[in-house]
C-alpha cells in the first residue's frame, strides 16, 4: 500500500494516500472468500451434500471418477492392498469383488482390490498411474491386465491416454509443479469447480462421464449392464489391416513403459502379470495364436520372469465362450463373474502353478 | 530469442503478455519523457517482431512514407499539397489492398493471366504467398488520417519521428485499434504523463472487466454455440437460431469490447488514455445511435474521413439533389466499412442492408421533417426503436457471420419454419449477465464499478479476480481474439 507520494525519480507515477486501499480490501476479501469455499466444500464432500466427489480436470470418464473413487475406497477399508491396472479391458474384465473372494475360496489370501483400469490408455501411460499411485496409496500387490493390443500400432481406442498424462493433476504428481496440479491435488473446492467447468462447457463429454460414473462399483470395477438390443460386434479381423495387426509388432517405448511398470517390484510391491483373454472368435487367422505367442507373450513371460512377477496367461478359450461378451475385448458382468472366479483361482496357486 | 519467448504474445491475455507488460512499466516509470517515449516504441517493435519480423519491417516502410509525406504536406504550396495528399492516400490504400485482399485477388489474377494464353503449368511454378500483417488495417487509417488531417490543418507535422513511429506502432493499441487520431494521441506524447489514483483505478477497472469480457463471456460463449449453425441452420429449431444468432452478436461484442478494454487498461497505465471503441451498444433506439456506440472509433474515422467530406462534394457539385446527397454518402460508407472488414458478397450485403437501414431514419430529413431526439422520445417508443434495431440489424449480422449469402439466405429461410426447442440455459445466462453489466454502465456510466462504497468497490474486483484466476488456471490462451483476423 502506498501512503504517500512517491520518490521523485517516478515522473510518472504519482499515488497520493489511501492509494491502494482498494487492492488491499480486495486481496483479503478474495484469500476469506477462498478459505470459505474451501471449508465448504470440505464440509460438503464429508456430509455427502452433493452426491459428486468433483474433477480433477482430466474430464476423462473414468480417471477422474476412479482418482476420487480410490480415495474413498482407501479410506473406508484403512488402505488398499492391491491396485489393478489397464485398460477398458480390466475396467470391465476384473472385478475385486468377485477375484477377491475367489481367491480366499481357493486357499489364498484376502486381498482388498481397487480396479483402476482406465479406457483409451497404453502402457506408458499405465505406467506413470502406477507410479504416483503406488507412491501415495502403497498397496502390496499390483495388478496389470494387458495384451498385445496395446503394444501395437493397432489403435482401437481413443487418444485418451496422452490427455490424461497431460492433465495438471498427474503432471504435478510426477513432479512438475503448476497451480492447478496443486490445486487438484489439495483443494475440493477446486475439484468442485473443475466439475462445474466439465458439466457447464462439455455437456456430451460430462453426461458420458455421469453414466460411467453410475456404473461404477465402489472397487472401481465398471458394471456395464449392457444393452438388451445390443449385438456382438467383432472389427473386420478379415481385412488386410487386421493380417498386418496380427503379426504383433511391439513398439519399443511401450514395451520400455512395461519394463518401468515391472520395476515397481524395486519399490517391494508384488506384481502380477496378467494376459486378458479376447473374444473366441478373434482368433481367426491361420497361425494368428501361435505368433501371439511367439510375439507377444513369450518376451512377457522372460519379461515377467526377469523382474520376479507373476505372470498368468489367458483362460482356453472354452472357457469364456461367445455369450459372456459384449465385442471382441470387453466381458459381459456375467463373463467377467465366470472370468474372475477362474482368476481368483489362479492366484490363490503358489507362484509355480500360476506361471 | 525474443521471437521464441513471446511467441503467444499476440494473445492478449497470454501470461507472456502480462509479463511483458510488466516489464515495460517497471522500466517505465522510472524513465524521463522522452526515453519513456523510446522505450515504447522499442516495446511496440519487439512486440510486432515477435508476432513477425517481417510485419515490423512492412509497419517501418509505411511510417516512414508517412512521415514524410506529413513533413511534406507541411511545407509544400497549396497545388501540390493537394496532389501530395492524394498520393498519400492512395499509396496506403494501396498497401491496404495489396495485403489484405490478396486472398480475393491473386486467384483472380492468375485465372487472368492463364486467360492472356500463360500456360496452367508456367503459373503453377509461380508460388504466390502474401501474408496479411496483422494490425495493418487500423493503422493504415491512422496513416491516413494524419496526412488529411495536416492537410485540413487540423494538425501540425510531427517534426519528432520516433513519436510518429509510436503513434503508428503503439503496441497496446496496434492489433485491433482502437483507431487513434494523430490530433489527439501525438500531443500525449509530447506531454509529460501522470498516472494518478484516478487513472489507475479506471485503467485497472477496464483491464478487469476486459478480462471478464473476453475470458469469461466471449470465450464460454464461443464454446457454447454450435460452430456450424448457420451452415447447418436445418438442424436447428427456429428458436436455437434465434438464441445463436444472438449469442454470436453478444460474443462478438465481448470479444472486441473485451479486447478494447484491456488496451485502453494496460495504456492507461502507461498514463496514455486510449479512445472508447464501445458505449453499451445493445441499447440503441435507432441505426445512427447504433454506429455511435459500436467500434466508435472506426464509425468516427468512416464519418469524418469518408461521409463528411462525400457529401460535402456532393453538394458543392449539386445543392439540389437532396435525395442524392443523403443517400450516396451513406450506402458508400456503409459499402467501405463492409470492404474494410472483408470482400465478400455477403460482407456487401451485410454494408447495403445498414446503408438502407441508416437512409430509413433519415427520410424524414430528406422530406424536410424536424426529427424529435431520441432521448425526448416517449419511453415506449425508445423500447420499441430498440427491439426493431436489434431485429432488423441482427437480420443484417446473418450476412457478416456467414460465408456466402446463399448460406445467410437458407438461414434465414429455416428461421421461418417457426419450429421450437428448449433454451441452452448456459448462454442466457452468459448473455444476461453481460448485458445487465452493460445496463448498469449504461445508467451509472462506463466506470460505475469504480464508484461505489470502497467495500462494494473491493468485493467486486474480489469476486471478478477469483473467477479470473480459475479461468486462468483452466483455458487462459484458448481461444484468440476475432478482431485481430480483420
Amino acid at each position: 500500500m502506498i501512503t504517500q507520494e512517491t520518490s521523485s525519480i517516478f515522473s510518472t507515477l504519482k499515488l497520493q494516500a489511501p492509494a491502494g486501499v482498494t487492492l488491499a480490501i480486495a486481496l483479503a476479501l478474495l484469500i476469506a472468500l477462498s478459505g470459505l469455499l474451501e471449508g465448504s466444500a470440505r464440509l460438503i464432500e464429508t456430509t455427502d451434500l452433493i452426491d459428486h466427489p468433483g474433477s480433477v480436470g482430466s474430464f476423462h470418464m473414468h480417471f477422474d471418477p476412479k482418482i476420487a473413487g480410490l480415495r474413498d475406497f482407501a479410506a473406508e477399508q484403512g488402505g488398499v492392498d492391491c491396485i489393478m491396472f489397464g485398460t477398458s479391458m480390466v475396467h470391465r474384465g476384473l472385478n475385486p469383488a468377485v477375484i477377491g473372494p475367489a481367491m480366499q475360496a481357493a486357499g489364498g489370501e484376502a486381498l482388498n482390490c481397487y480396479n483402476f483400469g482406465v479406457g483409451g490408455v497404453r502402457p506408458s501411460q499405465i505406467a506413470v498411474f502406477v507410479d504416483l499411485l503406488v507412491a501415495e496409496y502403497q498397496p502390496a500387490v499390483i495388478i496389470l491386465g494387458t495384451t498385445a493390443v496395446e503394444y501395437g500400432l493397432a489403435d482401437y481406442s481413443p487418444p485418451d491416454g496422452p490427455l490424461i498424462v497431460g492433465a495438471p493433476f498427474i503432471q504435478h504428481g510426477v513432479g512438475n509443479w503448476s497451480l492447478e496440479g496443486w490445486l487438484t491435488h489439495q483443494s475440493q473446492a477446486y475439484r468442485y469447480y473443475s466439475a462445474g467447468e466439465w458439466w457447464f462447457l462439455h455437456r456430451n463429454s460430462w453426461q458420458l462421464s455421469e453414466l460411467q460414473r453410475a456404473q461404477l462399483a465402489p472397487d472401481g470395477f465398471g458394471v456395464y449392464p449392457g444393452d438388451p438390443e445390443e449385438t456382438l460386434t467383432v472389427p473386420s479381423l478379415r481385412s488386410d489391416r487386421f493380417r498386418e495387426e496380427v503379426q504383433y509388432l511391439i513398439i519399443p517405448e511401450e514395451w520400455a513403459a512395461l519394463q518401468a511398470i515391472l520395476a515397481v517390484e524395486e519399490r517391494g510391491v508384488d506384481v502380477i502379470l496378467v494376459e486378458m483373454p479376447f473374444v473366441p472368435t478373434y482368433w481367426t487367422v491361420p497361425g494368428q495364436r501361435a505368433t501371439y505367442l511367439e510375439n507377444f507373450i513369450r518376451p512377457l513371460q522372460s519379461l515377467a520372469d526377469q523382474h520376479d512377477a507373476a505372470f498368468i496367461a489367458a483362460p482356453t478359450l472354452d472357457r469364456l465362450p461367445l455369450r459372456y461378451w459384449y465385442d471382441w475385448r470387453h466381458l459381459t458382468v456375467e463373463g467377467s463373474t465366470r472370468y474372475g472366479e477362474w482368476l481368483g483361482w489362479q492366484l490363490a496357486q503358489p507362484p509355480a502353478a500360476s506361471r | 530469442m525474443l521471437p521464441f519467448v513471446f511467441s503467444d504474445i499476440g494473445l492478449l491475455t497470454s501470461w507472456e503478455f502480462v509479463v511483458f507488460v510488466a516489464v515495460a512499466l517497471a522500466v517505465y516509470y522510472v524513465l524521463p519523457r522522452r526515453p519513456q517515449n523510446l522505450w515504447l516504441l522499442g516495446l511496440s517493435y519487439a512486440f510486432y517482431v515477435a508476432i513477425a519480423a517481417t510485419f515490423a519491417v512492412v509497419l517501418l516502410v509505411v511510417s516512414a512514407a508517412n512521415f514524410a509525406l506529413g513533413q511534406a504536406l507541411q511545407l509544400g504550396e497549396k497545388k501540390e499539397k493537394r496532389w501530395l495528399l492524394w498520393l498519400g492516400i492512395i499509396l496506403n490504400l494501396l498497401m491496404l489492398l495489396y495485403f489484405k485482399y490478396a486472398d480475393f485477388y491473386v486467384p483472380e489474377l492468375r485465372s487472368l493471366l492463364m486467360s492472356l494464353g500463360l500456360s496452367a503449368d508456367g503459373l503453377a511454378s509461380i508460388t504466390i504467398r502474401i501474408v496479411f500483417p496483422i494490425g495493418m488495417s487500423y493503422y493504415v487509417l491512422e496513416m491516413i488520417s494524419y496526412l488529411v488531417d495536416t492537410h485540413r490543418r487540423q494538425v501540425t507535422a510531427t517534426t519528432n519521428f520516433a513519436d510518429f513511429a509510436l503513434y503508428a506502432a503503439y503496441f497496446p493499441k496496434m492489433l485491433s485499434g482502437p483507431i487513434e487520431r494523430a490530433k489527439t494521441f501525438l500531443p500525449k506524447l509530447a506531454e509529460p504523463r501522470v498516472v494518478d489514483n484516478q487513472l489507475m483505478t479506471r485503467s485497472l477497472m477496464l483491464l478487469v472487466l476486459g478480462l471478464v469480457r473476453k475470458t469469461i463471456f466471449a470465450d464460454l460463449l464461443i464454446v457454447l454455440i454450435p460452430p456450424n449453425f448457420i451452415g447447418a441452420a436445418d438442424a436447428f429449431a427456429t428458436s436455437d437460431l434465434v438464441l445463436y444468432i444472438v449469442a454470436s452478436c453478444v460474443f462478438l461484442y465481448n470479444d472486441f469490447a473485451g479486447y478494447t478494454n484491456i488496451v485502453r487498461g494496460i495504456s492507461g497505465l502507461f498514463g496514455i488514455e486510449l479512445t472508447r471503441n464501445f458505449d453499451t451498444p445493445f441499447f440503441i433506439r435507432n441505426f445512427t445511435e447504433g454506429w455511435e456506440r459500436w467500434h466508435i472509433s472506426l464509425s468516427r474515422w468512416l464519418r469524418d474521413y469518408v461521409y463528411f467530406p462525400l457529401s460535402r462534394a456532393l453538394l458543392r457539385r449539386n445543392p439540389k439533389a437532396r435525395a442524392l446527397n443523403i443517400i450516396a454518402p451513406s450506402m458508400a460508407t456503409m459499402i467501405i466499412s463492409a470492404l474494410w472488414h472483408q470482400v465478400s458478397l455477403s460482407m456487401l450485403v451485410w454494408g447495403s442492408m445498414n446503408g438502407i437501414y441508416l437512409l430509413s431514419e433519415r427520410l424524414p430529413t430528406i422530406r424536410g421533417r424536424t426529427v424529435t431526439p431520441l432521448q425526448e422520445r416517449p419511453i415506449w417508443r425508445q423500447v420499441v426503436g430498440n427491439a426493431l434495431t436489434l431485429t432488423v440489424g441482427l437480420t443484417a449480422f446473418v450476412f457478416f457471420t456467414a460465408d456466402s449469402i446463399a448460406a445467410a439466405l437458407m438461414f434465414l429461410g429455416n428461421m421461418l419454419n417457426l419450429s421450437m426447442a428448449a433454451p441452452d440455459g448456459r448462454i442466457l445466462v452468459i448473455m444476461t449477465i453481460s448485458l445487465v453489466l452493460d445496463a448498469l454502465q449504461r445508467r451509472w456510466g462506463e466506470f460505475v464499478f469504480v464508484q461505489g462504497p470502497r467495500l462494494v468497490q473491493a468485493s467486486l474486483l474480489a469476486g471478478a479476480a477469483l473467477i479470473l484466476l480459475l479461468r486462468a488456471l483452466t483455458d487462459l490462451q484458448a481461444t484468440p481474439f476475432i478482431y485481430q483476423g480483420f
